[in-house]
């Protein structure tokens, strides 16, 4: 059975169409990622998906649960960032997760463990005791990324999650992501205006516009792929321990997926220690290209 | 909010312990006979009732108007909008601490008019109980009618001018209307319910049009109309803002 299961969903405001007959099946372990210009729709169907607004037809089930039939259950095991949400400016970061953490059962001693870990992971310790009124929308980010993630949720629905962080938070966003989908085999679906952002964390990249879903990328091939030259020889076992897979390869050239790894850096880095002598390194660009067509 | 009640209440125990003497020439102005063991005591408790009557009204307005309204303007609705927690759940936790505070507000002056007329007379009349239980209801009532016009509206101050408008104008406007028409008070309009705070002293009643009523006491079958009239305000406007909390969205 799949985990999420969206049927003919369709959102209405007025004679606008946000979301148009909208299928979609989530596998459990899948990272989606939903890319479209502003208006495509990415927001509706992740504020439904999370209940902050209803359907004007059709279904999401998560866990087998129709979200309009129960939410909370549906909920239960969710742990969703939608837009830039803001917090009651009268508490400090500790007591939103200390709220959040009782609201999904935690006990007294979870809500501690739980408020520490997610403190240290996000780098908020420096203000998690300062009233959220205070809060750059920076910190905001993180502390809402920190709700998502209290008491272990089995799926993550993230609406623009690096949206507003400076590059290092956005390196630091991607890579947790990334680890909570490959290390812990979370279900991942997050909307992004970012390309680079959806080819390193996504295992298939949705793309919509106009309310209705364009293209289903689920091809690794077609999503995080990277085109190296190089000198000399390349041994392509030497990298399967980093997640890095030859696909193709030529004289000087191969065509390596890279999903898994995060950023540029990391794979000329792992490439250069297994003694490759890397001249050059691009991203095949299949999603941008793709998106570019579908999207006018 | 609490800091006025209590400076009106301070102003009151003055202007109690300083014209305690003058209120039978108040009453004999008002063409009223004040007669029987606690008379004097029910026309001064009227007079604080009578001055104090707005404030559960303006602290209902203060604490409620935002309660739902806020939610949606500040986005704070996006957090709590998704944590697995049922939103009637949310509204009965907002709806009991505003109507906590407000209580607080109306006990605090309560404890004044106490202490003044433990002092003043040495005794507390049953009346002063009656007021207050009825106040209290008539906190759960607005509360509940602020929070439906809450409901309806997605930024502060449109609630807030809304709340305002209603108790202030609509219900007034209401009142004249009917009075007019049909020469009778109506009791089921949530401002004229609301008088038994007072007449619970004494029954007399400065209506818009209408004005009348004796120095005795409301009787009892006043005192369970309005009653049950603040109470079907209270369970038909909670019940509406739940349905209307319940599909609330944020776009």
């Amino acid at each position: 059975m799949s985990q999420i299961e969206v049927k003919e969903l369709t959102k209405n405001y007025g004679s606008l169409i946000a979301l148009d007959h909208f299928d979609m099946s989530v596998e459990k372990g899948e990272c989606i990622a939903m890319l479209g210009p502003n208006g495509a729709g990415k927001s509706t169907f992740l504020k439904i998906a999370t209940n902050v607004i209803h359907p004007t037809s059709g279904s999401i089930t998560i866990r087998g649960i129709n979200i309009g039939d129960d939410p909370m259950a549906a909920l239960q095991k969710v742990g969703p960032l939608v837009e830039l949400p803001e917090f009651y400016p009268y508490l400090n970061g500790k007591e939103i997760l200390d709220f959040v953490c009782r609201v999904k059962g935690a006990s007294r001693e979870q809500i501690k463990s739980e408020t520490e870990r997610l403190s240290v992971l996000l780098s908020m310790n420096d203000y998690i005791d300062r009233k959220c009124g205070q809060y750059s929308r920076g910190m905001k980010q993180r502390l809402a990324l920190a709700c998502s993630m209290a008491m272990d949720p089995e799926i993550l629905i993230l609406d623009e999650p690096t949206f507003g962080l400076d590059p290092r938070g956005m390196r630091e966003f991607v890579d947790i992501i990334s680890d909570l989908n490959r290390k812990e085999h979370k279900t991942v679906i997050l909307s992004t205006h970012l390309i680079s952002e959806a080819r390193e964390v996504a295992s298939r990249v949705i793309i919509m516009n106009h309310g209705r879903k364009m293209m289903d990328m689920k091809n690794e091939k077609d999503i995080s792929m990277m085109k190296i030259t190089f000198s000399g020889t390349i041994n392509g076992d030497a990298f399967k321990n980093d997640g890095m897979e030859i696909v193709e390869s030529g004289d000087n050239w191969a065509t390596i997926s890279v999903r898994g790894m995060t950023g540029n850096s990391k794979v000329i880095e792992k490439l250069l220690s297994g003694g490759v002598n890397v001249n050059w390194v691009e991203p095949v660009n299949n999603i941008e290209k793709t998106y570019l067509e579908l999207v006018d | 909010m609490f800091f006025m009640a209590v400076v009106v209440s301070l102003l009151l125990t003055y202007l109690s312990f300083k014209y305690l003497n003058d209120l039978a020439k108040f009453a004999t102005n008002l063409s009223f006979i004040i007669s029987g063991p606690t008379s004097k005591e029910r026309i001064l408790a009227y007079l604080w009732s009578f001055v104090l009557s707005t404030f559960p009204a303006f602290a209902a307005v203060f604490f409620g108007s935002p309660s739902i309204s806020s939610e949606i303007e500040t986005k704070t609705a996006l957090h709590v909008f998704t944590l697995p927690i049922p939103r009637i759940i949310l509204l009965i936790g907002k709806f009991l601490s505003s109507v906590t505070v407000t209580s607080a507000i109306v006990l605090t002056y309560t404890i004044f008019e106490v202490i003044v007329f433990q002092y003043l007379f040495n005794v507390l009349i049953i009346e002063l109980l009656y007021s207050f239980l009825l106040t209290l209801m008539f906190v759960l009532a607005f509360s509940s009618v602020t929070f439906l016009i809450s409901s309806l509206f997605n930024k502060n101050t449109y609630a807030y001018i809304t709340a305002l408008i209603t108790y202030l104008l609509v219900f007034n406007a209401a009142t004249i209307i009917i009075e007019l028409l049909y020469s009778v008070t109506p009791y089921y309009l949530l401002n004229n319910a609301a008088s038994i705070t007072s007449r619970v002293y004494i029954n007399i009643f400065f209506g818009i049009t209408l004005s009348g009523g004796n120095t005795s006491p409301a009787p009892f079958s006043l005192i369970a109309y309005t009653s049950i009239v603040m109470f079907l305000y209270f369970i038909i406007s909670f019940g509406i803002t739940a349905v209307i909390f319940e599909r609330k969205e944020v776009k």
